[in-house]
């Protein structure tokens, strides 16, 4: 449901109600770009701060969500940015702990997904996806030109994330 | 790519030629930019980087075989046999192969010549037909001559 725009005699309470209504979508958008859900938390509380900062020029003709969303989107590119810049953590990552009851989860809606696809397109992303294989690779296992491997593929990965699921 | 293109369609071609490319959508600023400037198509995206992110190494279907193969397997097929068979058959009894015995007799020279009159004109008397047998061997020349009328 979006919460839509936000009435032009915008109040601080007004406002924070606006924020709780439209923080599920920023918290489902922001999980599904980050890698480890504690960096989505803390994208999203500084997302939250900054809006509320911008309060008094929010322009309330705009659609709300949307200014939301791309605020959060912003705030989650920076947040990227300053990670790639501090070196990478030296510890162990253990494979088994690496692959988190959230990502077994995705793996099977995303099985789920690929079961729905026609044989040559799930085969192709899953090929190029899954086992890394090249177009090139691909192209000679189905016996296709490239051009053609691409467009499946194409029309696999617009296909693929039919139906949003909401994570709140 | 024009930029008279709609945005959505930019955006999707720019976002497939990352994935083609192996390269993490995220990474190209442009599309980034395209993504901030069109929040309404930040959730579709988010999904499809995230699935794709996650598809299972599911095993595959077992690959054609190689076209080296199968045009080996065209020729070991029976009917190919009989028709390459049969097209050799065909030409070769169109071209005379193998040459038949020389026909006894006279084998050059004229065989025979008829006179066709035609009807007297200011410029020609007569017309004529020759026929010849041409035997196909190594030292035939074959030489034509055609005289369509003869001169008053």
């Amino acid at each position: 449901m979006s919460p839509g725009p936000v009435p032009k005699t915008t109040t601080e309470s007004a406002f924070a109600a606006f924020l709780q209504q439209a923080e599920p979508r920023v918290r489902q958008l922001l999980r599904r770009l980050c890698t480890h859900p504690g960096d989505a938390d803390d994208v999203l509380q500084e997302t939250l701060t900054k809006v509320w900062r911008l309060r008094d020029s929010f322009d309330a003709d705009r659609n709300g969500e949307a200014w939301l969303l791309q605020a959060a989107f912003r705030c989650f590119l920076d947040h990227r940015q300053r990670q790639r810049r501090q070196p990478a953590p030296q510890e162990h990552v253990d494979p088994a702990a690496a692959a988190r009851p959230c990502d077994l989860e995705l793996r099977e809606e995303v099985s789920h997904r690929l079961a729905q696809l026609p044989p040559l397109e799930r085969d192709l992303l899953v090929g190029f996806h899954g086992h890394g294989l090249s177009l090139k690779e691909l192209a000679l296992r189905h016996q296709l030109p490239i051009n053609t491997v691409k467009s499946h593929l194409h029309r696999a990965r617009l296909r693929l994330p039919k139906e949003p699921h909401d994570e709140d | 790519m024009t930029k008279t293109e709609p945005w959505d369609v930019v955006l999707t071609t720019r976002l497939q030629a990352c994935l083609d490319a192996r390269q993490d959508p995220l990474d190209d600023a442009e599309l980034c930019e395209l993504l901030a400037a069109h929040p309404e198509a930040l959730l579709a995206f988010a999904e499809l980087r995230q699935q794709l992110l996650h598809v299972p190494p599911a095993p595959l279907a077992a690959p054609l075989p190689a076209p080296e193969a199968r045009r080996r397997s065209f020729w070991a097929r029976p009917w190919s046999l009989g028709m390459l068979a049969a097209s050799v058959a065909i030409f070769a009894a169109w071209w005379g192969w193998p040459a038949p015995p020389p026909v006894a007799g006279k084998t050059r020279g004229v065989l025979s010549a008829t006179l066709e009159t035609s009807p007297p004109s200011a410029t020609a008397a007569i017309s004529f037909a020759v026929r010849e047998r041409w035997q196909p061997s190594s030292d035939t020349i074959l030489e034509a001559y055609e005289l369509r009328s003869q001169i008053r």
